[in-house]
């Protein structure tokens, strides 16, 4: 079978038909990382970069990228863990107070596709939740998400917490949302500032050193 | 036909000849200037201040609105503003539980120099506002549920009636009855009170959001982006039912208040802080002539002009916005993509009044300084206000956190830097 055939599926947001197709690639012996790495992750930097050329909207960035997760879901399984491919962790949330979690889903999406491994914590998440993962995973990405100017001050009492608790220079704090600028971002101390999914996997492989 | 140019010659007439008389001629025009705007702000009540600037003529001094459903405050802020004013914090009126904005009390609109007065209908006869104190939530009129996150400001969508996103559960769902007489009951009379009693404009709120925005709250957001990119049958006939029920209910509303109010408001949010939420196309093909339908309804039952809250980066919808017969453009998200307001003036302000651009509320009017929120106040007054077609108010609601200093200096240099000719 033609394996760009899997891509332009993701591209299109066709989830099913991108769930079939791996399952035929499968079956007809590609390795599965192969799968990953040939098809899932390019088509998801094409869904980026279409979104940066104003081709592509919220929409098309979610349907894409719930087709990516349905060959990402046949695949995972087939792939012992430390062999997936991934370039990184990642942990995911939108701080305490602040429910908006489609921004945050998208970047959680966006860098899934991108070859991160991601642990989504959800929405209005406290502190302590991002300490605690933050001290299981020890390395990686911690993106903070808040939608308006009230919550930003739980964005910087989470950054407070991960330095209190001794696990903040272990890992890189990526922050984005509305009302977010450069300036807050060196202001709260987080590593890096993305205002939009696409160039927050950008900048989460930049502070990891994996261009 | 060349209209004829003054002739230079006899303008050169009138020129001082020396430096001394030159400046006592200035000094004399700024007096006059300052004298005019007093005179005329005693001859010109708010009103008539409001209705010139809606058509796009200088009023006295640029009108101010402040306390309507996306021009007022969050009501920890209000309180921290009363109590730094020395008036009692208690009570405050809760003009809208969702965004936990006040209703300002009318000395705090007086101190602020308000020019707009609101109006509001009432909810449907079948429909109990019910807090559930155990879950920080509740339920509106039309089965969408709000909850509050434990210390949050505000409520936002937790639940949404319309779970499958198919034209059969589209069919049978049952919207609020939009012609519901309990809308109405009283509203005639309160109109009239308002134009009668009060000398300020009054503008008639939505009880929802528009055409794209009720879409969502009924669906949900992200169902919605999804029924956008794979379903746009469905999204369109969730917009043709949501679009039937404010034809239904504007038709009600202003057959009661059509001649009372001077303003219309209603919202579709399009922009994100760099551009439009979802494709243009789709805007064009879905919302736009839906847009188009409503303004042409409400136009034809009253004078009154239509507001458009719209929020985010939408500097490319304005010429459609425009098209769609919106005459008011609210709130100017100054801090959002390509809204300048300097171009965005020269470029759309022969044809829309702009409405809010007070100052950028994510930067300035909650981490400034009272002189930077002055400063920005006093940019946007001057790009904005020059030959009308501008209100001054904040850029949607004051949230929680902004200090109270920075209110007081916003409104002060609303009033103080709008009398015109702007920056005399």
């Amino acid at each position: 079978m033609d394996l760009k055939l899997i891509g332009e599926k993701v591209v299109e947001g066709d989830a099913s038909a991108v769930g079939s197709l791996v399952r035929q690639a499968v079956a007809d012996g590609v390795p599965p990382l192969e799968i990953i790495t040939r098809c899932l992750l390019p088509a998801m930097s094409e869904v980026g970069e279409r979104f940066e050329r104003a081709e592509f909207f919220v929409p098309e960035m979610i349907i894409a990228s719930g087709a990516m997760r349905a060959g990402l879901a046949v695949l995972r399984p087939l792939v012992v863990e430390d062999q997936s491919g991934a370039i990184g962790y990642a942990i995911t949330g939108t701080v305490q107070g602040d429910v908006h979690d489609l921004g945050k889903n998208l970047v959680g999406m966006m860098l899934e596709g991108a070859g991160f491994q991601v642990q989504d914590l959800g929405a209005d998440v406290s502190p302590q939740r991002f300490v605690k993962a933050a001290r299981e995973s020890r390395t990686g990405i911690v993106a903070l998400s808040a939608l308006m100017t009230t919550t930003l001050p739980a964005m910087k009492r989470t950054i407070e917490a991960l330095e209190q608790a001794g696990v903040r220079d272990g890992v890189k704090i990526l922050v984005g949302g509305a009302p977010l600028t450069q300036d807050y971002c060196d202001e709260i101390g987080a590593d890096g500032y993305a205002p939009d999914a696409s160039s927050a996997v950008r900048k989460a492989k930049e502070l990891l050193g994996v261009l | 036909m060349v209209a004829a140019l003054p002739h230079p010659q006899r303008c050169s007439r009138f020129t001082p000849s020396h430096d001394v008389s030159h400046r006592q001629s200035q000094i004399g025009r700024a007096l006059m200037a300052i004298l005019l705007a007093h005179v005329l702000e005693v001859c010109m009540n708010s009103r008539e201040r409001v209705l010139l600037a809606l058509d796009h003529k200088e009023p006295d001094r640029v009108p101010i609105d402040f306390g309507g459903l996306v021009t007022s405050m969050h009501h920890v802020a209000y309180r921290r503003l009363l109590e730094h004013l020395g008036m009692p914090s208690e009570p405050v009126q809760i003009l809208d539980t969702f965004q936990q904005i006040v209703d300002p009390a009318s000395e705090i609109k007086e101190m602020f120099h308000v020019d707009v007065v609101g109006l509001f209908p009432h909810s449907g006869s079948n429909y109990e506002f019910e807090l559930d104190e155990e879950t920080d939530s509740f339920v509106d009129e039309w089965g969408v549920v709000y909850q509050r996150p434990p210390g949050g400001f505000w409520y936002d969508l937790a639940d949404a009636p319309l779970k499958e996103g198919t034209i059969e559960e589209l069919e049978a769902f049952q919207f609020p009855d939009p012609r519901d007489p309990a809308r109405v009951e009283g509203l005639r009379e309160e109109a009239r009170r308002l134009l009668e009693e009060t000398d300020k404009a009054v503008m008639i709120h939505a009880p929802i959001g528009g055409v794209y925005e009720q879409s969502y709250w009924v669906r949900g957001l992200e169902n919605l982006y999804r029924d956008m990119a794979c379903n746009k049958p469905y999204v369109e006939a969730l917009a043709e039912r949501i679009l039937e029920w404010l034809l239904d209910f504007w038709d009600l509303i202003l057959e009661e208040v059509g001649p009372y109010v001077h303003i219309v408001e209603l919202s579709d949010d399009l922009g994100s802080q760099y551009g439009p939420l979802f494709s243009p196309d789709l805007y064009r093909e879905i919302y736009k002539p839906r847009h188009r339908r409503l303004t042409e309804l409400i136009h034809s039952k009253t004078e009154a002009k239509v507001f458009l809250h719209c929020c985010g980066s939408i500097y490319w919808a304005l010429p459609d916005i425009i098209e769609s017969g919106i005459d008011i453009i609210n709130p100017v998200q100054v801090s959002a993509k390509d809204m300048d307001t300097d171009r965005l003036k020269r470029e759309f302000g022969r044809d829309i009044v702009f409405w809010g651009g007070g100052a950028d509320s994510t930067r300035v009017l909650p981490f400034g300084t009272p002189e930077e929120v002055k400063d920005e106040a006093r940019r946007r007054i001057e790009h904005l206000a020059p030959g009308g077609g501008f209100v001054f108010g904040t850029i949607h609601n004051i949230q929680a956190e902004v200090p109270p200093e920075n209110v007081v200096a916003l409104f002060e240099a609303a009033y103080e830097c709008g009398h015109y000719p702007i920056g005399s």
